[in-house]
């Protein structure tokens, strides 16, 4: 069998008194789209949190491509092809929407002696400028780049521009944190489609969402969270009565 | 006297300095409760109260007690006053910019009284006369035996009002957290109004009551009030902490003064605070935020072709050298020191403006390039690049260690960073060996160097003015130009997204935290070659020159000019220096009120600054290209 794309191994996350993480151990396979439910404060953005490198691990080990990761830093990560969103809309909210996305393909630039005296060569500008392009066309942000950030229109908007600004790094795994909240069901519907998309094109996706009974169609595998545990892996169905 | 006596004096002296210091970290903590910036205001409000007590005394005739009293009143209208004019619109800015607003109102308030009293000091007559309380061998004067009494007095009303009024309840809600408070019914303006007033009379108190003690000057509170800031830090920004931390300075400062050295009693709050800040980072409490000064719009439609600009203008500036040598010796040492200026302020802009880190230290690395390039010159006789060389890499040097202490602590970095300017003009003023101490260093060499095909040249600053010039304005360009490339360059890109979101910028694959200390470690490099140049220039050093007062001016013509850009960092400080240069010849005084007052004005009516402003018209009048509306 492939090396799974992340693994965790016994992961476990204590907050003062609290354990917000038990023990968890699960793998995520190239090409899936994982959904992971869980009432409030059942560990789910605790969990991504650790796995993006945001908050450190009490204990466990967490793989990524069948590299330990565990102690290097979000950025290192990101890098390598993890690309975190999270739960509040965070986004460069003094920017434009097409400088949102330039921003989000930090990794895809390089910096440099030559690059620093001479400036961008023009071929790679132009490769960078495509890729924003690219972007932009495939969240539907397109007509919004000249657009702040801070005064796109509506919520759905927003989270995908968040969306567009985890893409730039050119990820191998997306994740996201309630990618559906707040959203209206047309909201959701669009959402829906953009995740289909990505994972069309090769994407591994892991999103969390806690009421599951609008989305579990999306997702090719479910997780169940409660109390720091995964009650996995079940059928989406059996896990939506479980969650109830 | 023996020995017991003696420590019981000196631990009454203690007391009584703790007591003043108690009284003005009081205010200021309250202040810190409900708006989460320091009230350096305080300073000026305290030194204003022995003024006003000072003058009813003197005009009007009536005896101190009653002056006292009117004195407090007046103080705490004055703050209340200060806060709804300046500190509440200015929150709505950021809290940076509410941090150097109550800069500013220091500095304003102590130049009016300048400009009233003059520099000389006033005394006040103390009601006792020398009237002495004995105690054994221990002896204090009715007065300060007066200010201990009160202090103890208001620190239990203080902690009565806080813990069992309405508006104390309300107080520490609000301090806790300002969203769930507003929710049980808590009226954040009106607690906020009354915290400054108590602010006000506490600090009115110290002032009315310290005027008989020692004679004053309008400075007198400054240094005071950085000291009840850093005691509130070390007190956590809690009540019992602070008069903790305030018994711990006063009694720390008079044993080490009594038994080791005056010399550096005065680092003794700000090594205790530093101290702190490495040991319990987390417990500082709330975060400051690390908003840069001047609201950053999204960048411009209207680009200012930059390198190709820079040429341009070399250009422009070489055609026009005949004008140059023509103009009289005044002129040129104004555009020297605007060059020096645009320098440091171009150099901080990349940290403030670009990176979104604000820094109230700059003039303390300034000072350190100017005095490394002193003694690299004087001492060991480096040649004159070299030094400038030298000075710009110990300035750096400096910045990397300061840097990587500052990002231990996160959370209170601006407060930080003040503490490392007064704490660098401290040991420029008293490791006296090195630095020549007060007295500063005097004939320091001037530039000179081989120029390809021209030669050796020795510029002399008083002759040759010109060749001065040319020599700043080659250094402001290259400073110029490698910060459009920086801006340019990845590095200008990590730069902007760590400055609008940490997080986020980590998230998209930023180090952050090498990111800011190299901006830092950059930053101060390049204001060092200014410092060297100013050295070489000036021919003498003092620390007064890089208090943080410079720094300051240097953020407010960083915010005048505009912030995050290449021009604005140009225009601030050539209009500053020239208004400034205009103003001082009538009067000092005046120059820094207007100074402060246009600052705190820029800050509330102008966040982008005049290059924003001057933009906006630009839009107006060329209208933006059809691409890049907004469809
Ligand atoms: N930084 C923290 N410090 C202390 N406790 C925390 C911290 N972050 C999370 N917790 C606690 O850990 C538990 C799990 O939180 P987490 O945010 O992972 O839940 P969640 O499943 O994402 O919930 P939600 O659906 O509300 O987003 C909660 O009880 C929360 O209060
Ligand atoms: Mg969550």
């Amino acid at each position: 069998m492939m090396t799974p794309l992340l693994e965790t191994r016994r992961l476990s996350k204590q907050f003062g008194g609290l354990l917000a993480l038990d023990e968890l151990s699960f793998q995520v396979q190239r090409g899936e789209i994982l959904g992971i439910v869980g009432h409030n404060g059942a560990g789910k953005s605790t969990l991504f949190h650790l796995i993006t490198g945001f908050l450190r691990p009490t204990s466990g080990e967490i793989l990524f491509e069948g590299h330990p990761v565990t102690a290097w830093p979000p950025y290192r990560r990101v890098r390598r092809g993890l690309a975190p969103t999270f739960q509040q809309t965070r986004l460069f909210y003094g920017l434009t929407v097409e400088e949102n996305v330039r921003l989000g393909c930090f990794t895809q630039q390089r910096g440099g002696l030559r690059r620093f005296l001479l400036g961008t060569p023009h071929r790679e500008r132009l490769t960078m400028q495509r890729r924003v392009n690219e972007i932009l066309a495939l969240t539907g942000l397109e007509r919004f780049r000249a657009q702040p950030a801070s005064q796109l229109s509506s919520y759905g908007y927003q989270r995908r521009l968040e969306v567009a600004i985890a893409l730039g790094s050119g990820p191998k795994l997306l994740l996201l944190d309630e990618p559906f909240g707040g959203l209206s069901p047309s909201g959701i519907e669009e959402m829906g489609q953009l995740i289909q998309t990505l994972h069309d094109a090769g994407l591994t996706i892991m999103f969390i969402e806690h009421r599951m009974k609008s989305i579990w169609s999306y997702c090719s595998r479910l997780f169940v969270m409660s109390g720091g545990r995964l009650l996995i892996p079940q059928p989406a169905r059996e896990a939506l009565h479980a969650s109830r | 006297m023996n020995d017991w006596v003696a420590l019981g004096q000196f631990a009454l002296n203690g007391l009584f300095t703790s007591s003043v210091y108690a009284l003005v970290s009081l205010g200021l903590v309250i202040v810190f409760g409900v708006m989460k910036i320091g009230d350096f205001a305080q300073g000026a409000f305290y030194v204003l109260s022995s003024y006003l007590v000072f003058t009813v005394e003197q005009y009007a005739g009536l005896p101190y007690g009653i002056a006292a009293l009117l004195a407090v009143a007046v103080i705490a209208a004055i703050s209340w006053a200060n806060g709804q004019l300046v500190y509440l619109p200015l929150r709505r800015v950021g809290i940076g910019q509410t941090f150097i607003g109550a800069l500013g109102v220091l500095l304003v308030v102590i130049s009016v009284l300048t400009l009233i009293f003059g520099t000389d000091a006033q005394t006040v007559a103390s009601p006792w006369g020398s009237y002495t309380i004995r105690l054994g061998g221990i002896a204090i004067s009715a007065q300060k035996a007066l200010v201990i009494g009160a202090a103890l007095v208001l620190i239990g009303v203080t902690a009565f009002l806080l813990r069992y009024t309405r508006w104390g309840k309300a107080l520490r809600a609000l301090s806790q957290n300002e969203e769930a408070a507003a929710l049980t019914g808590v009226n954040p303006a009106a607690t906020r109004g009354l915290a400054f007033v108590w602010a006000g009379v506490l600090v009115g108190v110290a002032g009315a009551l310290m005027a008989p003690v020692w004679p004053f000057e309008a400075t007198s509170g400054t240094l005071l009030v950085l000291k009840a800031f850093a005691i509130t830090v070390i007190g956590m920004g809690r009540v019992r902490g602070v008069l903790l931390g305030a018994l711990l300075v006063g009694l720390s400062e008079t044993m080490v003064q009594a038994y080791w050295s005056a010399q550096f009693s005065d680092l003794i709050p700000f090594a205790l605070l530093a101290l702190v800040m490495l040991l319990r980072p987390q417990a500082l409490g709330p975060d400051e935020g690390r908003s840069a000064p001047g609201a950053h719009q999204v960048q411009q439609a209207i680009r200012w072709p930059g390198t190709v600009y820079l040429a341009l203008a070399a250009g422009l500036l070489v055609l026009l050298s005949p004008w140059w040598a023509q103009m009289d010796n005044f002129w040129l040492h104004l555009l020297i020191l605007m060059g020096l200026n645009v320098i440091m302020v171009s150099s901080l802009d990349l940290l403030t403006g670009y990176a979104g880190i604000p820094s109230l230290a700059h003039a303390g690395f300034w000072g350190i390039g100017a005095y490394s390039y002193a003694l690299l010159m004087m001492r060991w006789g480096w040649p004159f690049p070299a030094a400038l060389l030298g000075a710009a890499s110990i300035s750096s040097g400096a910045a990397l260690v300061v840097s990587l202490v500052g990002l231990r602590l996160r959370q209170h970095w601006t407060s930080f960073t003040f503490i490392v300017g007064v704490i660098i003009t401290m040991l420029l003023t008293d490791f006296e060996t090195v630095t020549g101490g007060p007295n500063g260093l005097i004939g320091v060499p001037a530039a000179s160097f081989v120029l390809p095909g021209l030669g050796p040249i020795i510029l002399n600053p008083f002759r040759d003015k010109l060749g001065y010039f040319y020599l700043v304005l080659a250094l402001v360009l290259l400073v110029l130009w490698i910060k459009r490339r920086i801006v340019r360059s990845h590095m200008g890109q990590a730069l902007v997204a760590l400055r609008e979101d940490e997080g986020l910028a980590q998230a998209v694959g930023v180090p952050t935290e090498r990111y800011k200390v190299g901006v830092f470690v950059i930053s101060c490099g390049l204001t060092g070659i200014a410092g060297g140049l100013f050295a070489s220039y000036l021919t003498y050093l003092n620390p007064q020159f890089f208090t943080f007062e410079k720094s300051f001016n240097l953020l407010v013509m960083n915010l005048v000019g505009g912030s995050a850009s290449l021009l604005g960092p140009v225009i601030g400080p050539a209009a500053l220096t020239l208004f400034a240069e205009w103003t001082h010849a009538f009067n000092q005084s005046i120059a820094e009120i207007i100074f402060g007052l246009l600052l705190i004005w820029t800050l509330i009516y102008l966040p982008g600054g005049l290059i924003a402003g001057s933009r906006r018209i630009m839009r107006k009048i060329m209208p933006l290209a059809p691409a890049s509306l907004p469809k």
